[in-house]
């Protein structure tokens, strides 16, 4: 019976305890401000230097649509987010300012993407990626993008498709895997690139054109990427180059590769688009130099071939297309090499990592003077095969008569 | 006899299995990946042998002296007032233990979970389950053990699993990059994790089979090398070398993501993982209540269960003032404070076994217990 | 010490007395010491009956005096010699045209052909073999016997001048038929149901199981209303020391009355402070029949359709006896089902409310932001609204079950319809909430065993509440102390939760997980069927012809 007794005991002590201390981290869903994009920006106010904490938060009630929502009927359409921007002197201090102009509080999980500003980037990127790392809300999921110019404009561009911008984004980040100028780049993955002494950094860039001129397109962009020095934005990559990057990096999906038309020179391009892509490195040591042979494979089919009549399934016309394929593919490569290695002298292809792997010994002479001495002067071997395997529907080209 | 239970060979497996894992999944890939980078993996193959080692002298006392507890052969080999002494060491060994990994857990449901709440909710209520289970007797706890195993262990095969696609084997490489030591020294943290095995010395007497636990626990031991392994090449894989997390596992689940909705379940990972831990401590818990039984002679084990518990939950709180002390403890003390009291004095008493030819006879045997009717 | 019967007249109405002294007394007492007796039949046991009617009668109206029902009916036989003669009966329990057929008529009207030699010799011996037409007869010589039948409804002839009685079985009493069971419906399988006829019920049951093994044991539990129950179990097959065991609880119950099988199973049950039944309960004779042949013991009580079959595993309670006569393939999807269900009774409430108000990112976008945005302007936190809506269920589920059937209807259209739909409507609870707490309530519905699924609606509270306070880690809090519960629990020395715990693997895929073929079948469950584990040959296999 005292045995029971003590196990009432302690069971009431408990239910009281829990009652009477309150609510500790219960916290009821529709007092949170649901985050779906974080901006991070570095400002001058004053002349002190500010982080500027870009959040988008949903409204709820307006997306859900639902009958509790009321929107219905409502006049005017409301923006289904909201873009609130705040400073501090660290970032953590901006993310927490963010009470003092909400009435929600922030809740960091469901972040889809966190987009850093030009400025940022430049001064290093250290310290946003240990928040998200140190916070125990943010995902490692999160996906990160480099803005041309202050991220908070980015956020703050109407939403295309999507309901919200940052879905917006986080959906492009996706899509444009279709093309291959861009990619999505998780938190994670830059935080190991960052980490490792044998790679570089690189993250997507977006774009946002606010006006347009001159036949191009307004609104968000998503292409090219860039380039890091451990934490330090050193510039920019173009789409083509973010390609040659990519075709390196086994990261291509799809894309549209132009080619030129086989005997018929001019500004004519048959397009071919990418089904498969691989790449392999290796490095070697001959003579005591370092080599790095970059081999990559890739299928392909023929779009469309603005050359009447035209026969692409002609043997010879597919063998001289496949070389004109590789040798495009070979020249988006090299652009990217060039870029890296002579000007921002960042591997951000992991050829480190590579040789690493392949010769530590090696490696624990050269890891210090990487960048600076070894990556610039690398040779690289680029080799590109590529085969086209289909035609699509029709046969040859067509041509009016 | 005191324990009136009795537990199967394949329960004492899975018993032995919480003890070691319960902690050890969350803590040591951090702490194996610290020393040996990316051979991480590598590592608990060194920690197994000292487990090995541990299960072998244990059972080998246990040999000698069929049907008798740790605390028991301790005081027939080194005489009653030294055995008095060293059986309280050892229950001190046991119960601060046991506070350090009640701690432990603590921290890391707040850090990860619920940073908000009082740590004093986690420590109480997770000392009351142990509780429970220990008041509920060894069976229960073996069966508990067995029921949960299948949850347990499916959760960490699944996680490697989960986690498949966004895996870079090539992290892994190049193998043995320093040499052999540093996969070594990251051996030595776990090993004192492995050593836990010994409360083997306080749970041989109630198997059914006492003479097959040597093989089942070395078995456990078997199991729990691979579970360690895989997690920390999926560790590897995912962060690179040098993962810099205090609960690499917890962040792996953190990254799964299948099929746009299974994504963010670490709650859920932390929910089966405490399940897990609350048998662990129920077995440090058990084994410090029946050691101070035996030591005290008093009839019933229960009577002592509340009071222990109240010192495991004031211990856990006054024991460390914050969790970087916890982990520095538990880096760069425990590998030799736990093997103390797992194989060094066991060791020693195995020698004095031998030397001075101490033995016991057989107990006699009773019958199956597993069912008995009328239990009013 | 046995006395003649004219002395004993006062001494028999003293016992009486001096019960109902006792029980006076006792209750003036603070420690209570009931008295085992209070109607003193077992007093009686001493005295027989008189020779002499007269004394007989007059014994018996004081001890049924103020009993209006009590019949005494008077007449003379007749033999050339007139004896007399009487019956004694209690009213609306005997079916009367027996009585007079095959006692009265041939008593009066047919003695003249017995010869008077043999009448004189031994009247009653005459009239037991040559004069009753009643298949159920006994001779009666002590007064507790009297009164015992009397009161068990059986009619009692005392002749004048022999100290026996006889006593014959003509009960019949108005009760309802056989009819279709009203809890446990199936779509396959028999129709019958047990009804409120103790008789009946094991008839039902010997009519399914026609063994000689097949034993139904008698007992008479309650002091006043000395209720028959009857142990019905397969000889051989069940368990000695279970069988042991359940004698042993029942023969320690000393009370009242038992009104119905409920009074036992809680007083006879390992764990009375669970909320899990530890005694499966049943109102189908094929259930019942499965149970014993699959060696357990049904215990069936008087006055009640409701058998109570012990031992009875967790597993068990997930199991319905359609299970066994659908094609199996369906039965195994059910399983299945159930177990969902099973967990979807106890927990969905409670996970839902620990991962809307502590777990937020587990719910995927999409999803939590319609969540938000039907909770935006809803004035309980998830917790009270979890709890009221609960609550509101019950009464709703209450207030169904007790009214007639098609108020009961109106009641559930009122309930989901206007009530759920308004309230949602008013704002006062958000829709999810509505959803989650209906799919709980036809979840808690969908279990075969009204009496678990009660348990998981008990256990629900406490879990809503440890979710609302600790989220995900409450929850796993309480259902780890509920599985330490279940762990420690059995019922008669079975381990509840078996084959689960301690785990027979083959059988957790046989019984929990699969419903095993019937060709697959050839074991018992190992921790009740261990006397005579075969069911069945190997290798029942159904293959076509070989040619």
């Amino acid at each position: 019976m005292v045995r029971r007794l003590v196990v009432i005991n302690m069971l009431i002590t408990l239910i009281i305890m829990s009652a009477v201390t309150g609510c500790w981290s219960r916290r009821e869903i529709e007092t949170l401000a649901i985050v779906s994009g974080v901006g991070v920006d570095l400002v001058e106010v004053d002349g002190k230097r500010m982080y500027r904490f870009t959040a988008q938060v949903v409204k709820p009630g307006q997306l859900a649509g639902g009958e509790a929502a009321g929107g219905r009927g409502g006049g005017g359409v409301q923006k289904p987010y909201l873009v609130s921007s705040t400073l501090g002197k660290t970032i953590w201090e901006a993310e927490r300012n963010f009470t003092t102009q909400t009435s929600r509080k922030m809740f960091l999980s469901h972040t889809e993407v966190v987009v850093i500003g030009e400025k940022l980037a430049r001064e290093g990127i250290q310290p946003v990626l240990e928040f998200i790392q140190r916070k125990h809300d943010f995902r490692e999921t999160t996906l990160l993008l480099v803005a041309m110019g202050p991220a908070d404009t980015t956020l703050m561009a109407a939403a295309g498709l999507e309901k919200v911008t940052a879905r917006d984004i986080s959906d492009m980040v996706v899509n444009t895997r279709r093309a291959s100028v861009s990619f999505p780049l998780v938190t994670r993955e830059a935080i190991s690139m960052l980490q490792s002494s044998g790679s570089q950094a690189i993250l997507p860039r977006v774009i946002h054109i606010p006006y347009g001129h001159k036949g191009v397109p307004t609104g968000l962009r998503l292409n090219g990427a860039a380039v890091f020095k451990k934490d330090k934005l050193v510039g920019w990559l173009t789409p083509e180059e973010t390609r040659g990057w990519m075709w390196v990096t086994k990261r291509v999906v799809s894309g549209v590769v132009p080619i030129p038309v086989p005997g018929k020179p001019g500004e004519n391009r048959i397009s071919t688009e990418i089904s498969r892509a691989t790449a392999s490195i290796t490095p070697s040591i001959k003579n005591g130099r370092l080599v790095i042979k970059v081999k990559i494979n890739e299928e392909g089919g023929v779009g469309e071939i603005p050359a009447p009549g035209l026969d692409p399934t002609e043997p010879e016309v597919v063998q001289q297309m496949e070389q004109f394929l590789a040798e495009a593919i070979r020249r988006e490569v090299l652009a990217a090499l060039r870029r890296a290695q002579e000007e921002y002298r960042s591997d951000i292809f992991g050829f480190g990592d590579t040789v690493h792997r392949a010769y530590p010994k090696v490696w624990k002479k050269m890891e210090k003077r990487w960048n600076e001495e070894f990556f610039p002067n690398l040779e690289v071997r680029v080799e590109v095969e590529a085969s086209i395997r289909r035609v699509g529907m029709s046969g040859k080209a067509l041509s009016p008569k | 006899m005191l324990e009136g239970g009795r537990i199967s060979n394949r329960q004492l497996i899975f018993l032995m299995l919480f003890t070691v894992l319960g902690t050890a999944n969350m803590f040591l890939p951090a702490l194996a990946a610290e020393h040996a980078k990316q051979d991480a993996w590598l590592s608990p193959f060194f920690s197994m042998l000292e487990g090995l080692w541990v299960v072998f002298i244990i059972t080998e006392l246990g040999r000698r002296f069929p049907g008798k507890t740790l605390i028991e052969y301790l005081r027939l080999i080194t005489g009653p007032v030294l055995g008095t002494g060293l059986g309280c060491l050892f229950i001190f060994w046991m119960i601060h233990t046991n506070a350090i990994i009640i701690r432990e857990f603590a921290e890391l449901i707040v850090t990860t979970m619920m940073p908000e709440t009082p740590i004093i909710i986690f420590l109480a209520t997770i000392t009351f389950t142990a509780a429970l289970l220990v008041r509920a007797g060894l069976e229960v706890m073996g069966r508990t053990a067995e029921f949960l195993s299948p949850i347990f262990l499916g959760t960490f095969v699944l996680i490697p699993l989960l986690v498949g696609e966004i895996m870079k084997p090539e992290n892994l490489l190049p193998i043995l990059e320093k040499g052999i030591k540093p996969v070594i020294a990251g051996g030595l943290a776990p090993g004192g994790w492995f050593g836990e095995v010994a409360l083997l010395g306080m749970l041989l007497p109630y198997l059914r089979e006492p003479h097959k636990g040597r093989q089942a626990v070395a078995l456990a031991v078997g199991v729990i090398t691979v579970n360690l392994s895989v997690t920390g090449f999926a560790v590897t894989a995912v962060f690179g070398p040098e993962p810099n997390l205090m609960f690499p596992f917890l962040t792996l689940a953190q990254n799964i993501r299948v099929a746009e909705f299974l994504e963010r379940i670490e709650s859920l990972i932390l929910v089966v993982w405490v399940a897990g831990v609350a048998v662990k401590i129920a077995v440090f818990y058990y084994a410090a209540v029946l050691a101070t039984a035996q030591l005290t002679g008093v009839k019933d084990y229960r009577c002592v269960v509340t009071p222990i518990g109240v010192i495991l939950t004031v211990l856990a709180i006054i024991i460390y003032d914050n969790i970087m002390e916890l982990v520095n403890f538990v880096a760069r003390i425990w590998p030799f404070y736990g093997p103390t009291f797992e194989w060094v004095i066991p060791a020693l008493l195995l020698v004095v076994a031998i030397v001075t030819r101490k033995k016991s006879p057989p107990p006699p045997e009773d019958p199956d217990p597993e069912r008995n009717v009328g239990t009013h | 010490m046995k006395k003649d019967g004219r002395l004993v007249f006062r001494k028999l109405v003293k016992p009486v007395k001096a019960a109902m002294k006792n029980v006076k007394k006792q209750n003036s007492r603070k420690k209570q010491e009931l008295n085992p007796d209070p109607t003193g039949i077992r007093t009686w046991e001493q005295y027989e009956l008189s020779a002499c009617l007269e004394d007989n009668l007059q014994n018996l109206r004081a001890v049924f005096r103020d009993a209006g029902d009590f019949f005494i009916r008077e007449f003379t036989i007749g033999t050339n010699e007139p004896v007399k003669a009487a019956v004694l009966f209690f009213e609306g329990l005997n079916d009367k045209k027996l009585v007079v057929d095959a006692i009265l008529k041939p008593l009066i009207l047919e003695m003249r052909e017995i010869p008077p030699e043999l009448w004189a010799k031994a009247p009653i011996r005459v009239i037991r073999e040559r004069i009753l037409c009643s298949t159920d007869l006994n001779e009666l010589t002590e007064w507790n016997q009297v009164i015992e039948r009397v009161l068990d409804a059986e009619v009692v002839l005392l002749v004048d001048g022999s100290p026996v009685a006889l006593a014959l079985g003509a009960k019949e009493w108005e009760a309802r038929g056989v009819m279709q069971p009203e809890n446990e419906a199936t779509v396959r399988g028999p129709r019958h149901s047990f009804n409120e006829t103790l008789r009946t019920n094991t008839a039902l049951l010997r009519r399914i199981i026609k063994s000689p093994l097949l034993k139904t044991e008698s007992l008479y539990i309650g002091r006043h209303t000395r209720t028959h129950v009857v142990l019905a179990y397969l000889e051989r097959l069940v368990d000695e020391d279970v069988l042991a065991e359940v004698h042993r609880r029942l023969s320690r119950i000393e009370i009242d009355g038992v009104l119905e099988s409920g009074y036992l199973e809680e007083l006879i049950e390992d764990n009375p402070y669970s909320p899990f039944p530890t005694m499966e309960i049943s109102e189908r004779p094929d259930k019942v029949a499965a149970a014993i042949l699959e060696g357990r013991i049904a215990i069936m009580t008087d006055g009640t359709p409701v058998t109570l079959i012990v031992p009875t595993l967790f597993v068990q309670f997930l199991e319905a006896s359609e299970d066994y006569y659908l094609r199996y393939p369906t039965s195994i999807i059910v399983r299945f089902l159930r177990l969902l269900v099973l967990n979807a009774a106890l927990l969905l409430p409670s996970l839902y409310v620990a991962v809307t108000t502590f777990h937020q990112e587990m719910i995927p976008t999409p999803l939590l932001i319609s969540i938000a945005g039907a909770r935006e302007g809803t004035p309980f936190p998830a917790l009270v609204e979890a709890l009221l809506m609960e609550l509101a269920f019950e009464t709703l589920r209450e207030a169904g079950l007790r009214l007639p059937r098609v108020v009961g209807q109106a009641v559930s259209i009122v309930g989901a319809l206007v009530i759920g739909e308004a309230a949602v409507r008013a704002g006062l609870v958000s829709s999810a909430m509505v959803i989650v707490v209906a799919f709980t309530g036809i979840a808690s519905f969908a279990l075969p065993s009204y009496t678990m699924a009660s348990g998981l609606r008990l256990l629900r509270f406490p879990m809503i509440i440890m979710a609302g306070f600790l989220g995900l880690y409450g929850i796993l809090l309480l259902s780890l102390w509920i599985l330490i519960h279940l762990m420690s629990m059995r019922s008669f020395g079975v381990p509840y939760l078996s084959p689960i715990s301690p785990s027979n693997y083959r059988e957790v895929i046989r019984m929990l997980l699969m419903r095993a073929p019937w060709w697959a079948q050839t074991e018992r469950p190992r921790v009740i069927g261990h006397q005579d584990s075969r069911r069945q040959v190997e290798g029942l296999k159904p293959r076509p012809p070989k040619r």
